[in-house]
């Protein structure tokens, strides 16, 4: 091997309305080395899902100047990645459920074994047992359905279709997040191997004991940009922590605002709530006019807490209090008629109706109130939304208006404004400025704090450890499901401590 | 300089959507549409009936062909009112066809003994029944509303031909008048401005759109999901009731082969509207200029000799027309 990298970006761009993903300047790039572990790390966002993707050919960025081997590289497609030699196993499922291990293993690569256009079913099974002998699973057998294997072993078939051809690239996206401690070693094991024989590894895991474990060197990306590579010896977990989230200005879009009285009523009591899969014993009190923040890795649990409490997801364990009396809402219906109201992480599948009117939207929660005998006229829709329009600083052409047409900020006000129209108790916030440029940020956590002061009990769901900080009143930390910490009132953490009992 | 925060996909289509027309952004945003909504079905209306009025100018262009088209177009729209608002909420009613037949069928039967006012409630409460039979293996039963309504299409006709042992029934006076003028037009009129008011003027109707538009802000933001999802195949059950009594009395008896294929009509007719069959938006007002188009293509057809074989093929490439012209396709990623 020469020293040239196997892998090199210099340069790599890419853009979505409203935020850049990833920006990567000539001089601030990254090289990889044929044969070594890299390691990727950053906090939810930081670019890396973007910069692998590129890598993977599923997204096309706005400016690159990546290199593979000495050669240009700028796949297309993912099967023209696949073909230069780059294999991903990503977080999420990668087989098709209804055909067998054999047809998963060679979808879209049946050229292997077809002949003048036939396939020859035999020829693939066979083919099968290799890639799947050489990771010795000899527990999966080529004609069973992938849907009948556990997740284990379906990551696992990924990773033999990844290795079967051969790759000079093996990119592992979070794929420990369903293994056992056995199947991680196992996992390790194999990346160690292929490694020896020459393959460059691209390991991505939000674990940074699994970072130091394994991987030879680590990258840290923060806001899209690299911010340092070093070699994983060179640095412990502390000090990666504080790479990962570290900024040199804090920005003012928070003030100390008047805190609630430490006497004020719980609104809110969870004991000992759980959802198997998701989280378990989560007990907290929630009071009124605070904001409690809920810090967390995705996946925590976090998100299936808030749903829980707004009734879209039901308790397996434990219970919850309203204002003293018992609270176990079916669906949202019933956690709204009790005043609870709930703002989504996805706020275009979950929050607005892209397509009906702003003023419709608006109303949309509130309509069982406002309509006589079921009779509601548009008109008295408009004029209320109009006010909130105002109120929220909405920009938009009037309350006839599409959310469609609205920028992310616009459209997230536009949810929050459906909550205004009656008084909540208690309101979840999910991520409530994702996607959200930093001047309409500013102005939505006034409108939050205010909500607050107002009286609101206000649990705050966030992937933005920032804005929990400034936002919350205390914060709680889950990790894998349960409390790992609670900071109380005034205790003013640190964004390192809070990261350090998340992961 | 925070962090860039994960990207919504989505918005690059809300981008996308922007650039329009001046007359269309205005038309668009009044009723909160595109323009092959609200400016594509009217020109096809007027286009249809000038084409026709060069081409057949001593036989279309007449008050009787006239008051023939407006009655005709008066059951297919009572049909299609029904199937509109299932259409808006994002599914699909196949059998209103059926239970057109099964209802007048019904109807006719129970007057012969009991008198008109007797068969009308019998009518309306056969479509009823049918309707409900869809939205609750649909909204309970989570069967999708194509294939119960598909199945309800053949339920409802054999029972049709079964209890009329495949004969026509004469009807009274009294419903025969709903089918001629000035019933006909009394009874559409209600309908219509009845089902127009519903769609926009109660939570029902707001309720519907949400859902069509996108369910699961609908069920986040309180919608008794279920309970809308089976008050509207009651509703097109009940349009399809009233249609039944209409045809029987236009035609003066209950036939068992009666409103065969209607579904068709009624759902071009929807489509042709400008309500897409995506759901989310559309309205009673569209539905109403689909049914005459439909009506006036099928009219003028006649008028100039098309053979019914090749009628029922230019039907059949106007819905797809229809549907190709109004899809949104950016809503549905995979199309099946």
């Amino acid at each position: 091997m020469s020293d040239q990298p196997l892998l090199q970006i210099r340069h790599l761009v890419k853009k979505y309305p409203g935020t850049v993903a990833v920006n990567i300047q000539p001089g601030h790039g990254v090289s990889f080395a044929a044969g070594s572990i890299h390691a990727l790390v950053g906090e939810n966002g930081a670019g890396k899902s973007t910069l692998i993707g590129t890598l993977g050919g599923v997204v096309s960025p706005d400016e690159r100047g990546i290199s593979l081997d000495g050669v240009a590289f700028s796949p297309k497609s993912a099967p023209e990645a696949r073909d230069l030699g780059i294999e991903t196993v990503r977080q999420d499922s990668g087989l098709v459920p209804t055909l067998t291990v054999a047809e998963n293993l060679f979808l879209g690569r049946e050229s292997a074994f077809k002949k003048a256009g036939f396939l020859f079913p035999a020829k693939r099974r066979a083919l099968a047992a290799q890639a799947l002998d050489a990771l010795e699973l000899h527990d999966v057998r080529p004609n069973q359905l992938a849907g009948s294997l556990d997740l284990e072993r379906q990551k696992f078939v990924e990773l033999a279709r990844a290795l079967f051809f051969n790759p000079r690239v093996l990119i592992v996206d979070e794929m420990t997040a369903s293994l056992s401690r056995r199947g991680v070693q196992r996992l390790f094991k194999v990346l160690r191997e292929q490694a020896a024989r020459g393959v460059l590894i691209i390991y991505i895991s939000h674990y940074l004991e699994e970072v130091f474990e394994l991987c030879d060197r680590i990258t840290v990306l923060k806001d899209g940009t690299v911010v340092t590579t070093v070699p994983s010896g060179d640095v412990d977990e502390d000090q990666l922590s504080t790479l990962m989230v570290g900024r040199s200005t804090r920005e003012s879009m928070f003030h100390e605002e008047l805190r609630p009285e430490e006497s004020s009523d719980v609104v809110l009591r969870v004991d000992g709530a759980g959802i198997s899969g998701a989280f378990e014993d989560v007990s907290f009190d929630l009071r009124s006019g605070e904001i409690l923040g809920v810090a967390g890795l995705v996946g925590c649990g976090s998100e299936e807490l808030g749903l829980a409490v707004f009734g879209a997801r039901q308790l397996d364990a434990g219970s919850m209090q309203l204002d003293g009396v018992p609270y176990a809402p079916k669906n949202p219906r019933q956690a709204i008629a009790r005043g609870v109201a709930h703002v989504p992480s996805d706020r275009d599948t979950h929050g607005v109706v892209l397509r009906m009117p702003i003023a419709e939207n608006v109303v949309l929660a509130a309509l069982r109130w406002l309509s006589r005998l079921g009779f509601r006229a548009p008109g008295q829709d408009r004029h209320r939304s109009r006010d909130l329009i105002r109120e929220l600083g909405i920009s938009c052409r009037g309350p006839r208006d599409l959310p469609l047409n609205l920028s992310g900020g616009n459209r997230q006000r536009v949810v929050i404004a459906k909550w205004m129209v009656r008084d909540n108790r208690v309101l979840v916030l999910h991520n409530p400025t994702r996607g959200v440029d930093v001047g309409a940020k500013a102005e939505l956590y006034r409108v939050i704090r205010s909500l607050s002061q107002a009286g609101q009990a206000i649990l705050l769901i966030s992937d933005d450890l920032q804005e929990l900080l400034g936002l919350s009143d205390r914060l709680i930390a889950l990790r894998r499901g349960r409390i790992s910490t609670e900071f109380p009132k005034d205790s003013s953490p640190t964004e390192e401590l809070v990261v350090s009992h998340m992961i | 300089m925070t962090q860039n925060r994960s990207m919504v996909a989505d918005e690059g289509e809300a981008l996308a959507v922007l650039p329009q027309s001046g007359l269309a952004r205005l038309v668009g945003t009044v009723s909160g549409g595109r323009w092959q909504q609200n400016v594509l079905p009217f020109a096809a209306l007027i286009l249809l009936v000038i084409t026709f009025s060069i081409a057949a100018p001593d036989r279309f262009p007449t008050v009787k062909n006239l008051n023939f088209i407006l009655i005709q177009s008066a059951v297919v729209a009572i049909v299609a009112l029904g199937v509109t608002f299932v259409v808006i909420s994002g599914s699909i009613d196949l059998s209103v066809g059926s239970v057109v037949a099964l209802s007048g069928i019904c109807a006719a039967l129970v007057a012969v003994e009991h008198g008109a006012v007797a068969g009308v409630i019998v009518g309306l409460g056969t479509g009823a029944l049918a309707g409900l039979f869809n939205g609750i293996c649909f909204a309970y039963l989570k069967v999708p509303s194509f294939i119960v309504t598909l199945g309800t299409l053949s339920i409802a006709r054999g029972l049709t031909i079964l209890v009329s042992k495949s004969q026509p029934v004469l009807v009274p006076e009294g419903i025969a008048q709903l089918g001629v003028t000035p019933g006909i037009y009394i009874v559409a009129a209600i309908a219509l401005v009845a089902g127009a008011i519903l769609l926009r003027y109660t939570s029902f109707g707001r309720y519907t759109t949400a859902i069509g538009g996108q369910e699961t802000v609908a069920s986040h933001s309180g919608v008794p999901v279920r309970r809308v999802k089976i008050l509207l195949f009651l509703l097109s059950g009940v349009a399809a009731g009233l249609g039944g009594l209409v045809l029987a009395g236009r035609v003066g008896a209950a036939t068992p082969t009666a409103a065969m294929g209607m579904e068709l009509t009624a759902i071009a007719a929807v489509v042709l509207g400008g309500t897409p069959l995506t759901g989310g938006i559309g309205g009673v007002i569209n539905t109403v200029v689909g049914a005459l188009i439909i009506t006036i293509l099928l009219n003028g057809l006649v008028i100039l000799g098309v053979s019914s074989e090749l009628q029922m093929v230019c039907q059949g490439l106007v819905l797809i027309t229809a549907v190709l012209i109004s899809l949104d396709r950016r809503k549905i990623g995979i199309i099946k």
